[in-house]
């Protein structure tokens, strides 16, 4: 008390020294004010002497347009909108196409939804696609999963299947489950390529990218494999202890089935039913921190340095630098919180619950998120969440899977105007977009990649709704349909024509009546389409 | 606080009289400062305007006042700035987004390029174009190619 007691003396005290300064400093300035009407009528004499230098002035003064920016300031203003926007802008005028065009802003776009593309080689090369060109090749793509679809079932397990990855880089799907045996196949042909050892326990989670695959369950510990060199896919997973012990790694720490596992460049990060997240480090495979919760731990996403994570109904957010809890996020959903999913920059987070609804929140700053938008879409629990922009999909023990289109709700959630917020805060109900139904089992896992929807549950197989070829019967049945349409125009333009013909034909000699005749008689519009090319021949 | 004051002089010679602490917060003034020898007027800033210079002053001058410290006055410098955003027309806009890339005043030139780009925002090609008076100066063949191109954009 007496320390704070005395600094605000000390304040009053400064202010008390303070204010006649300040008096001093008006009287200053007012001096100054005089001063410088003087300096003014000075300047403006010299104005008057030096007429080049206020035309110039007047030029610089004249700015009246966008386009007489120097390009460096307009790029600065076009990075401030989103690709649409751009778009739109780029229709405007030669130089904002250009501009607009060029723009670095395409490859951020590109990243920011989906990462690095796996090819950017290609990119680099001078002949190569702009950013432009390969961010819009990349959104038309988003439309696939409307569109028509084949199912491809994989038959391999025996039990049901508990986990699935799509690792589309790789054109490889990781299965496994029940019967503890982890499966590889090949991702758009459909045929398995390899099967693990039974490891002696459910798998309940899978992650994988081109340099490790892991696995956990209900032993408790993490099984891993280290990517071969020169192998085509990857991973040696016939190995056992006994054949290869480098490539071949079980890491034990948990006190309790392992249901979540997920990696970064760094790190492997693995939950549990021991109420625990564990980070180990990816290169020395030693656990380097021990993240511990009030409930079983259901599901975990980490992106750089923010680790979201769900124990119970609660929804954690952890800095796995320092170790330290950001926040936390509070009955997400009535009963557990089974499943989460992020946007790849990690802004974006979907909840899937016990409850059967689905809830996605946004980050505003530092960990802070708030409610955007709910659905409702599934009766029984949603066990498992994909997102890849801008769709996310969800896989439920109802048997089916919801299909959710995210970007009109960006567009009004991030409008600057402050009625929005209010909209926001009540969080809004939306409907799905496409509903894929099952059959009748309980859906346990669902993975997006490569235009690929791959699920797997209580009916042992693993489904492939493959919609790669959507765009293209979109496309195929479209030109039809214009065909369809080009040819009925014609015929009736024909028709158009003959009657025409007719009409002046009654008008006109008698000379020309005659020609009329041999028309008329060809009625049908294919004859006088014949009949045109006829003439035209002749 | 420095009482120090500085002399700035626009390009039709008219002398702004601001705190250092206020002047400083543009990169090119403090370097001005530093590296050249005061002139008897002040600072030559010869492509800044003195009615483009009153609002680069009116602004510098609030946000020098203004350290904000927490929310609230985070909250109240934010709705300055629009009020102070909203007081301008399109060519001020402009020339301030000029003035405050000469004078390198980083939040300035934030704040002035995104309520360009807030404009733009949901308007259609036309509408963009009568807003900033931009001549459309495709050929009707290129005009039909790049709306082709951007397609997408207007679905």
């Amino acid at each position: 008390m007496a320390f704070e007691w005395s600094d605000d003396n000390n304040a009053d005290s400064s202010s008390v020294v303070h204010s006649p300064a300040v008096k001093e400093e008006e009287e200053e300035e007012e001096e100054e004010e005089e001063e410088e009407e003087g300096n003014l009528e000075f300047s403006q004499l010299l104005l008057w002497k030096a007429s080049s230098s206020s035309s110039s002035s007047s030029i610089n003064s004249s700015v009246t347009n966008i386009t007489d920016l120097p390009p460096a300031l307009v790029s600065e203003i076009l990075c401030r909108l989103d690709p649409k926007e751009l778009g739109v802008i780029s229709c405007v005028s030669t130089l904002l196409h250009r501009l607009a065009s060029e723009h670095q802003g395409w490859k951020n776009f590109y990243c920011e939804r989906w990462g690095l593309p796996l090819a950017p080689k290609s990119i680099s090369s001078p002949g190569g696609k702009s950013w432009k060109d390969i961010f819009i090749e990349r959104e038309s793509r988003s439309r696939t999963f409307l569109g028509r679809y084949s199912i491809d079932i994989l038959y391999g397990h025996t039990e049901a299947v508990r986990s699935v990855l799509v690792l589309s880089s790789s054109n490889l799907i990781f299965t496994a489950g029940y019967d503890s045996v982890i499966r590889m196949w090949d991702m758009e042909e459909g045929f398995s390529i390899a099967s693990s050892r039974p490891l002696g326990c459910t798998i309940r989670a899978l992650a994988a990218d081109s340099k490790l695959l892991v696995a956990g369950g209900t032993g408790g510990f993490i099984q891993c494999w280290k990517a071969v060199e020169h192998l085509p896919h990857l991973f040696h997973l016939a190995a056992s202890h006994t054949t290869n012990n480098s490539e071949f790694l079980q890491l034990w720490e948990h006190q309790g089935p392992v249901t979540c596992l997920a990696l970064d460049p760094f790190r492997i990060y693995s939950g549990s039913w021991d109420m625990t997240v564990r980070v180990w480090d990816r290169s020395l495979f030693k656990c380097s921190m021990v993240l511990r919760h009030n409930d079983w731990v259901w599901s975990l996403v980490p992106r750089a340095s923010a680790l979201a994570s769900s124990a119970g109904a609660n929804v954690y957010f952890w800095d796995v630098d320092t170790g330290d809890l950001v926040s936390v996020l509070g009955n997400a959903h009535v009963g557990n919180t089974c499943s989460l999913a992020r946007s790849h920059m990690g802004d974006l987070l979907f909840t899937g619950g016990d409850d059967g609804s689905i809830r996605m929140f946004e980050c505003t700053n530092n960990c802070n998120f708030s409610p955007v938008a709910s659905w409702n879409p599934h009766s029984d629990s949603v066990n498992s969440l994909a997102f890849e922009f801008p769709w996310l999909v969800s896989a439920s023990s109802d048997g089916k899977m919801s299909l959710i289109d995210i970007r009109k709700l960006l567009k009004s959630s991030r409008s600057p105007a402050k009625v929005n917020q209010v909209a926001v805060t009540r969080t809004i109900v939306e409907p799905p977009q496409r509903m894929l139904h099952g059959f009748g089992w309980s859906l346990f896992s669902v993975g997006v990649g490569g235009d690929r929807i791959v699920c797997g549950g209580e009916e042992g197989v693993v489904r492939v709704w493959n919609f790669s070829q959507a765009l293209e019967i979109e496309q195929r049945v479209q030109a039809l349909r214009e065909m369809r349409l080009d040819n009925r125009m014609q015929r009736r333009k024909l028709q158009m024509e003959m009657n025409l013909k007719g009409s002046q034909g009654h008008q006109c000699s008698v000379a020309a009546k005659n020609q009329m005749n041999i028309n008329g008689n060809r009625n049908g519009s294919w004859h006088g389409r014949r009949g045109v090319g006829g003439k035209l021949k002749a | 606080m420095s009482t120090k004051k500085i002399t700035l002089l626009s390009s039709d010679r008219e002398q702004f009289i601001v705190d250092e602490a206020v002047a400083i917060q543009s990169q090119t003034i403090k370097n001005l400062i530093e590296d050249t020898v005061p002139d008897e007027d002040g600072i030559p800033l010869p492509v800044v305007h003195s009615r483009i210079l009153a609002k680069v002053t009116e602004y510098l001058t609030k946000h020098a006042n203004y350290k904000p410290h927490n929310d609230a006055a985070k909250e109240e410098l934010k709705n300055w700035d629009v009020k102070f955003l909203g007081k301008l027309d399109n060519n001020t806009l402009f020339d301030l987004i000029l003035a405050a890339n000469y004078l390198d005043i980083k939040g300035l030139l934030d704040l002035t390029c995104q309520a360009v780009a807030d404009l733009m925002k949901g308007m259609s090609v036309e509408e963009v174009r009568k807003l900033f008076n931009i001549e459309n100066d495709f050929t009707p063949e290129e005009e039909e190619a790049v709306r082709k191109e951007n397609q997408w954009a207007f679905d």
